[in-house]
């Protein structure tokens, strides 16, 4: 096999359930968010996982980042298991993957300006000087739309679609390979969501990201990912290249998400063009 | 004030916006100015009794500007040595105990699990006694004694900052940045440190300034019963104790100078610990 036909992230069988742990007096009943998920995301793709709050979605993306340890199955990234990395691959895989938040008001620490949060990571964990570190900041602040002086502003100086714009800019700061979107946009208003969205579509063409898109609807979603899962209740119930999910959704789930965006009759087409015109308002 | 100057100009900026705290740090500043140069600026010694014809002398009296206590010592006096007790019985125990909680209370938010519940439930037995009777219980083990009072302050304390600082760490622990911070490889030490502990820090700040005129007042609680302060030492908490023989015989001023003072004080940190929480707070600059 060659590298490009190794999914850039495989997860096998992933289950996780919270609870269920023996206490003093009682046994807690577990609850399973995430039921035996499978699926793979290919190099450069971006790959949409939608479904409604508390589908499983967000810890999904959760257990890839590793900030979360799955209760059964795995994941491979490049190949290998996530869960076996030795410290070395670990620290490594904290660069090559990063995380986009959907609550930019919380993702920077309020006491800190944000440019001293973006450049920490670049002198603690590659050894930058303070000078090169800073460089690098106000590059990546660059690459993102926003001013050299953000650097030293405080997060509450920012706007909502600023704040995000640093989130961004924060996980390039580590030349990333694979994103978690976590909602990405959704707290965003639509202006802001187009420039964000657009950015981030620069952004793969420039550097070939590959993108896990989590959301919880379809708003955006034909238009922005390749292939999407739709879960539900911990479970992918269908999964499929955008165009498909659009045309032919398979799943009663699906058709129901798809009846919640605000299309008359819900075709590809419609969508595509209100997203491409969203997008060309900047 | 400070070495720096664009810190010192910031710090004279908000000083001048909030008159209170200015009022409550020129206070402290004042109270232990006087503890250091006590020897100084006291008319008499903190001990020394005038002679017996001069007992319970009305404050205005010439030569007693507060007037002398039933021993004929008079009150300016051991008001003005007892800035330093009182200014070490207040800080001291409230510091120690402060720093002790934050690590605690970060270390259980932080892990929550196992170590977190084990270290929760040991506080809870501290909660189950009222602080005070602890206080007693553990002073009198150790014997009486300044040193042994605070020792025991430190501990009824710490269940009650920690409980604090857990609570905070464990909802600070909930907001993203955190989350962040791990996803860039930050070791759990930086984040419990670096992230988390700038954002709790300032609630305890503000509840450890409010207990330094409260622990004033415990202490000479415990000074009164025998086991604090021990007698002829200048004690604030202890002269208003010693003052309530005569409280109801005319002599009221025995009692409600340093009563007095414990209040002017205890108001002085509160504007202070509000201050500092004002200081530490990016979006009030």
């Amino acid at each position: 096999m060659t590298k490009a036909d190794v999914p850039l992230v495989k997860v096998d069988h992933l289950i996780k359930s919270f609870g269920g742990k023996r206490s003093l007096f009682s046994k807690s009943k577990s609850i399973h968010a995430v039921k035996d998920v499978s699926l793979s995301i290919n190099r450069g793709e971006t790959f949409g996982l939608i479904g409604e709050s508390g589908s499983g979605k967000t810890t999904i993306g959760r257990m890839i980042m590793k900030l979360m340890d799955p209760t059964d199955g795995q994941i491979l990234y490049d190949g290998k298991s996530i869960s076996h990395f030795s410290k070395k691959e670990m620290k490594d895989y904290r660069s090559k993957v990063q995380i986009i938040f959907q609550d930019s008001g919380s993702a920077f620490n309020p006491r800190r300006p944000i440019g001293k949060q973006i450049a920490y990571p670049l002198i603690k964990n590659k050894k930058y000087s303070q000078d090169a570190a800073m460089k690098e900041v106000y590059h990546c602040l660059e690459m993102v739309g926003l001013r050299k002086d953000f650097a030293n502003r405080y997060p509450h100086q920012l706007s909502g679609g600023q704040r995000q714009r640093a989130g961004i800019a924060r996980a390039l700061v580590l030349h990333p390979e694979f994103l978690v979107l976590d909602e990405p946009v959704s707290a965003l208003d639509v202006s802001v969501k187009a420039q964000i969205v657009s950015l981030l579509e620069n952004l793969q063409k420039e550097f070939n990201f590959t993108y896990l898109f989590i959301a919880h609807n379809l708003d955006l979603v034909a238009y922005f990912c390749d292939r999407v899962a739709v879960m539900y209740k911990g479970e992918i119930v269908e999964v499929n290249t955008a165009q498909q999910i659009f045309r032919h959704p398979q799943n009663k789930v699906t058709k129901k998400l798809l009846g919640s965006i605000l299309t008359l009759d819900g075709s590809l087409n419609e969508i595509k063009s209100e997203a491409y015109e969203i997008n060309s308002i900047n | 004030m400070n070495t720096e100057l664009s810190w010192g100009s910031k710090v004279m900026r908000i000083f001048g916006k909030d008159k209170t705290a200015a009022l409550g740090i020129t206070i402290i500043i004042v109270t232990a100015l006087v503890a250091i140069f006590a020897d100084w600026l006291s008319p008499y010694g903190p001990n020394s009794a005038a002679d017996t014809a001069q007992r319970l002398a009305m404050p205005g009296t010439a030569g007693h500007l507060f007037g002398t206590d039933d021993q004929g010592r008079d009150i300016l006096s051991r008001i003005i040595y007892g800035t330093r007790t009182s200014l070490f019985s207040s800080i001291v125990p409230v510091v120690i105990s402060a720093v002790v909680s934050m690590c605690l209370g970060i270390i259980a938010g932080f892990f929550q699990g196992r170590i977190g519940n084990s270290l929760m439930r040991i506080m809870d037995v501290f909660f189950a006694f009222p602080s005070v009777l602890l206080a007693i219980a553990i002073a009198a083990i150790l014997g009486p004694g300044l040193l042994n009072v605070c020792i025991a302050m430190v501990i009824v304390r710490i269940p009650y900052m920690t409980r604090i600082v857990y609570t905070d760490t464990i909802q600070e622990m909930q907001k993203e940045y955190v989350e962040a911070s791990r996803a860039y490889g930050m070791g759990r030490a930086a984040v419990m440190f670096r992230e988390i502990m700038p954002n709790v820090l300032p609630s305890l700040i503000v509840y450890s300034a409010t207990l330094c005129g409260v622990t004033i007042v415990t202490v000479a609680g415990l000074s009164f019963i025998g086991l604090g302060v021990q007698p002829p030492t200048a004690d604030w908490g202890l002269m208003a104790s010693e003052g309530q023989n005569v409280l109801m015989q005319g002599d009221p001023y025995v009692t409600l100078f340093p009563g007095l003072a414990i209040i002017i004080l205890a108001f002085a940190f509160s504007t202070l610990g509000d201050w500092l929480r004002d200081l530490l707070d990016p979006t009030q600059k």
